[in-house]
């Protein structure tokens, strides 16, 4: 049907931007001063000039730069982004590693954001000069302006450290064994702040446009219509207004996803959530090339899902949307 | 009102500009700025000084030994330190805000204006920076070419235009369609007359709310990237500060919480800033 | 008893500038099964009224005095759950706007059916199926696969009947419509007030009907209420109204409404027939991509190969309702959109072969007069700008005598000179409309073309711009090309007619002879939708013409 055609058209697109993310990645390799083969030399405390010619070599850096690039991304495609000499380990085994503790940070902040982002700004809209719209608007003033991981450090003193509610640090408690509910368990108790520093941020911003695509959508004709019907004033809002003020707010959450990995990198920091954040900050200090574009190209990855996703969610919230493609 | 009062001219932006002036939140947020800024420009001169000089025991609380905001970890003067990190944080933020606004603009106007395969290319390029997460891809970027201020700066308004594009877009998409912008055409104007002198005075409203915006974001940006460590270590930035006494908060939470305040009353004074103008400019909320 | 009765009714609006009265010392009553119609322009406080009526005034708005009893029961002092219990029930309301007034999120049939189910009771499966014969008595084809759509796949006329059906769903006592055909074309706007009529008589309720147009009022109503500035000027029967209007204001509405059919039109000598035209346009096309889907574009014709002329000093109309693509042809004129094919001569010069600085320099020749006031005109330039910016780009005036010349300009449409300095927001609509005419005269065009020029103007001000653009006309020998579609203002203003649908022009002739003897099925369904007058007093036994 229609939505699988959607779906393929978005696939296919989806991968090149995929490929051009590749391309980005290539680019600022050759960009960079020094290359991979410097890299090793460096770490191996320097080689001879004719060793530093036989890697250059093994890894085709001698051949032309076009057959590199094909070469590259060849090898990506089939999920072999290269090595890393810091760890010495294949980059993908590592990101693997670390993906899930990201995407169960990200994804979690997100929708966290995006309930109590849109409870905040309907009961706000209501009414527009009542105390919890004024608090709302205030709420998203201040969650906007504090940094993230100022936010998470004064959680993380306020509820680990004074008063010793939720762990300070990692994903688990690794004396626990058992059983899968245990576990997920110790997981919940340990997101709990890094989900909510992560969130806060969003939090503010769905619930301002929440709020203010609410007022505007209160405002238009066809709720004149529905108050028109006799419909009590909870139809009139949930069924008549909130599905109508909903897709701005889907389609910032869809536009926000490389801003939560980009705050969930800062939270992982605080927090030291084993997650790709925590991966690319070492292997950016110390240099390992390889890595730092692996996770880019994951993160990227993880982006165009969340950005499928939001696609598929706002077809399923205005029918505007599902005709016109 | 009476028939022979003259009417005086009052332009849009004479309006806009009344109504900022009665927006008391703005007006405090923009007063805000002024003091920061002032503090910024006029600090180090008052308040003279290295801040990296070690002077006095690490860890004093604030207020004692005469260190208003105490000493960090190595005994550095806490004070000093975030009136120095105050011209850092606000240069790299209003630098990068401005390279975001020219990009964006530049390529929004274009996309905009001259539709068609300009508009596809560009529009295209524009969904692909926003597929990189942001902060991760200017890591990159000061990690392959350095971390100098300068850098930072390029790499902040290298992620964050796409958003200052497609605002701009939308607004010339909208304004090329209205009649004056026809009667205009019609009146012999340029092409490039068209888009600077006639579309973007029109579409500038939204594109200056959201360069305060990025302005503050650029500011929480390069906090984020020097609380990582990825900055010049020769100067002392608001973020840098926390980052590299994070480790201590159990023994001096005031060298992590204080500097966080600074950050976040700026943000939040630009933020003021950049409402104050949004109802101002918004045409649509001066009506009700 | 009446059924319903307003007494007294003050309705204020908060403003900044504190308590401002928009309906004021307001008294009407409806009986049951009439139609009384509520008449005034915009502003005049008729949709207020409606909607004090409705209890759905605006946040900012609230009843001062007066009551207004249904069938005895004061309507403002009523329960807000019990009022909800009447709306939509006992009183149902359409609105102006079918574009807006519909939720697009939902389908067609479920927004028929809530109703049924929130006042009737009834089942989910019920109300279903009758909504879909609610759908087959507003005679939208294909009900019960329509019940299913959603209203953006539905036309304005369509989307209206939907709005009637929802309305009269619980067969309500009252039926208020405000303005219910003032978005829609006139074809149109005939075949809902045919379905108005037909169901208000079945269903035996009364209509509140809320119109600007006294044409409308002659063909529908059996009495009327004028309201001017929020108050009540005029009322009585139609008939009495008609033939014995007693105020001023009701005396020059009933004026604005045009009489196709009555009048002897003069048959000035036209000399020029056989001359060169000044405009000459042959098999002019204009296409459009639409995309579809991913990459896929399709053309769509918006004009298909259509051809006329236009002597000097004369004026075209071209007609048609909208998507007939007359607004197409004439910015295709101006070159303001591109053409795929055809042949533009004006003046001997070939306007399609223009390119780069000479198509700029050749603009100066067709000038446009755009059709909506408030933004046709850049909100960051004083009027005087405005005005002379054709003049600095394109005039051959000297830099020194453009402020002369741009003074001179304000002065023949009927501005001061000392408003030059203005911005357009401080002027009203006919002023915007009057810079508007100045920047298009600047550059001495050969050819004016006027886009729908008068139609976002209330009527009294319409004819004021008329009398000016004819003044103009005669006193600059000025050629225009007058782009409408509305057939009143087009038997005021021009010697030409052409008549366009989807694309082409399907008859084309003196005024004369298109008004008085269309040949084409469209044209004579075209004059027979547009109300009349004279053609209600024939309904109502009057011989005698007013």
């Amino acid at each position: 049907m229609n939505i699988l055609k959607v779906l393929a058209q978005r696939l296919s697109y989806a991968l090149a931007l995929l490929i051009a993310v590749l391309v980005l990645n290539f680019t600022m390799i050759n960009l960079a001063p020094g290359d991979v083969v410097d890299t090793i030399a460096a770490d191996m405390g320097g080689a001879s000039a004719e060793l530093m010619e036989q890697i250059r070599t093994e890894y085709g850096l001698d051949k032309p730069i076009i057959v590199q690039l094909g070469n590259y991304v060849w090898r990506v495609l089939q999920f072999d982004l290269g090595h890393s000499y810091f760890y010495n380990r294949p980059v993908t085994e590592m990101i693997f590693e670390r993906l899930p503790a990201t995407l169960l940070l990200v994804f979690s902040a997100q929708i966290f954001a995006l309930i109590l982002g849109i409870l905040l700004g309907v009961f706000a809209a209501i009414r527009p000069n009542g105390i919890l719209s004024h608090i709302v608007t205030l709420f998203a003033l201040f969650g906007y302006a504090a940094p993230v991981f100022w936010t998470g450090i004064l959680l993380l003193i306020a509820f680990s450290l004074n008063i010793p509610l939720f762990p300070v640090a990692g994903m688990r408690d690794v004396t626990i064994d058992g059983g899968f509910f245990p576990q997920a368990l110790s997981v919940a108790h340990h997101l709990v702040l890094p989900m909510l520093s992560l969130g806060s941020i969003f939090i503010a911003l769905y619930s301002r446009l929440c709020r203010a695509s609410m007022l505007e959508v209160l405002g238009s004709d066809y709720i004149r219509t529905a108050k028109a019907k006799g419909l009590s004033p909870r139809d009139v809002t949930l069924k008549h207004g909130l599905k109508n003020a909903l897709p701005p707010v889907v389609t910032l959450a869809g536009l926000q996803f490389s801003a939560v990995i980009s705050g969930a990198v800062l939270v992982e920091s605080v927090f030291s959530w084993p997650g790709l954040g925590q991966l690319a900050l070492t292997s950016i200090l110390a240099r390992d090339t390889p890595t730092i574009l692996g996770i880019l190209f994951f993160s990227a990855l993880v982006v165009i899902i969340g950005n499928l996703l939001t696609d598929l969610a706002l077809r399923l919230i205005d029918p505007r949307i599902r005709k016109s493609t | 009102m009476s028939e022979n009062t003259v009417i005086k001219a009052r332009s849009p932006f004479a309006e806009a500009f009344g109504m900022f002036r009665r927006n008391h939140a703005a007006m405090a947020g923009l007063f805000m700025l002024f003091l920061i800024g002032g503090i910024a420009i006029f600090g180090p001169m008052i308040y003279p000084g290295n801040p990296f000089d070690m002077v006095w025991v690490p860890f004093t609380p604030p207020g004692q030994e005469g260190y208003l905001l105490g000493t960090d970890y190595l005994g550095r003067d806490l004070l000093s330190m975030l009136i120095h990190g105050a011209r850092v944080t606000l240069t790299v933020g209003l630098a990068a805000a401005f390279v975001t606004v020219t990009i964006g603009i530049t390529v929004g106007a274009l996309a905009g204006f001259y539709r068609g395969w300009v508009e596809e290319i560009l529009m295209r390029l524009t969904e692909f920076f926003q597929v990189l997460p942001t902060l991760l891809f200017s890591m990159v970027i000061v990690a392959l070419f350095g971390a100098s201020l300068l850098m930072i700066t390029i790499a902040i308004g290298l992620v964050s235009w796409p958003a200052v594009a497609r605002i701009t877009r939308a607004e010339f998409l909208r304004i090329r369609e209205l009649e004056y912008v026809k009667a205009a055409r019609a009146g012999g104007v340029r092409d490039n007359r068209l888009i600077f002198g006639v579309i973007l005075p029109n579409a500038l409203p939204p594109i200056i709310v959201q360069a305060a915006l990025m302005v503050g974001s650029a500011i929480l940006f390069e906090a984020g990237l020097s609380f990582l460590g990825l900055t010049d270590p020769n100067v002392a930035s608001w973020g840098q500060i926390i980052g590299s006494n994070r480790q201590y908060i159990l023994d001096a939470s005031y060298t992590v919480t204080v500097p966080g305040i600074a950050i976040f009353i700026t943000v939040l004074a630009v933020s003021l800033v950049g409402d104050g103008l949004n109802d101002a400019l918004n045409p649509k909320l001066r009506e009700r | 008893m009446p059924l319903l009765s307003v007494e007294d009714l003050r309705v204020e609006l908060a403003t900044r500038g504190g308590m401002v009265p928009v309906v004021d010392a307001l008294s009407l009553h409806v009986e049951p099964g009439e139609t009384l119609s509520i008449v005034g322009e915009s502003g005049s406080g008729k949709s207020m009224t409606a909607l004090a009526i409705m209890g759905l005034l605006p946040r900012i708005g609230h009843i001062a005095k007066g009551r207004i009893l249904f069938e005895g029961q004061d309507l403002t002092q009523m329960e807000d759950s019990a009022l909800r219990d009447i709306r939509g029930n006992q009183i149902g309301m359409i609105f102006q706007e079918p574009m807006t007034s519909l939720n697009p999120v939902y389908t067609v049939g479920e927004q028929i059916a809530e109703v049924l189910r929130r006042h009737q009771g009834l089942s989910q499966t019920d109300a279903w199926s009758r909504a879909i014969e609610l759908l087959d008595a507003v005679h939208i084809p294909n009900s019960r696969r329509r019940a299913a759509t959603y209203p953006h796949e539905m036309s304005g006329g369509q989307r209206q009947r939907v709005m009637i059906a929802m309305a009269l769903a619980c067969q309500p006592k009252i039926l208020i419509a405000d303005e219910p055909t003032t978005a829609l074309d006139v074809t149109v706007q005939a075949e809902i007030f045919d379905l108005m009529r037909e169901l208000s008589r079945e269903m035996q309720t009364a209509t509140i009907l809320i119109t600007h147009d006294m044409g409308v009022v002659a063909e529908m109503a059996d009495r009327i209420v004028v309201m001017l500035k929020g108050e009540k000027v005029d009322g009585g029967r139609v008939h009495d109204l008609l033939q014995n209007p007693q105020h001023s204001y009701t005396k020059s509405l009933i004026a604005s409404v045009p009489h196709l059919t009555s009048e002897t039109l003069d048959t000035t000598a036209r000399t020029d027939e056989h001359d060169t035209p000044l405009l000459r346009v042959r098999d002019l096309t204009v296409q459009f991509p639409v995309k579809k889907g991913f990459g896929k574009r399709e053309m769509f014709t918006a004009v298909n190969g259509i051809s006329f002329d236009i002597a000097k000093g004369k004026t075209l109309a071209l007609v048609g309702e909208s998507g007939s693509g007359k607004t197409t042809a004439a910015l295709a004129v101006a070159r303001l959109v591109d053409a795929q094919s055809g042949e533009i001569t004006l003046d001997g010069t070939d306007v399609l072969a223009l390119e780069g600085e000479a198509l700029r320099r050749a603009r100066a020749k067709v000038q446009v007069i755009f059709q909506d006031p408030y933004s046709s005109l850049n909100p960051r330039l004083r009027a005087g700008a405005i005005v002379s910016e054709p003049l600095d780009n394109l005039g051959t005036y000297p830099v020194t005598d453009r402020p002369a010349r741009a003074a001179e300009l304000f002065e023949q449409v009927g501005l001061t000179p000392d408003q030059m300095n203005l911005f357009p927001h401080q002027f009203s609509g006919g002023q915007r409309q009057r810079i508007g005419i100045a920047r298009a005269l600047a550059t001495n065009p050969s050819l004016i073309i006027c886009d729908e020029a008068v139609s976002a103007l209330d009527v009294i001000i319409q004819a004021q711009i008329l009398d000016l653009l004819k003044d103009l006309q005669r006193d600059l020998d000025l050629t225009y090309l007058f782009i409408s579609h509305d057939l009143g203002v087009v038997q005021q203003m021009c010697d030409d007619v052409a008549v366009m649908y989807m694309g082409d022009i399907v008859e084309r002739g003196t005024r004369n002879a298109v008004f008085a003897d269309p040949k084409q099925d469209y044209t004579r369904r075209l004059l027979a939708a547009v109300p009349s007058i004279e053609r209600a007093q024939h309904k109502l036994g009057l011989d005698q013409p007013i």
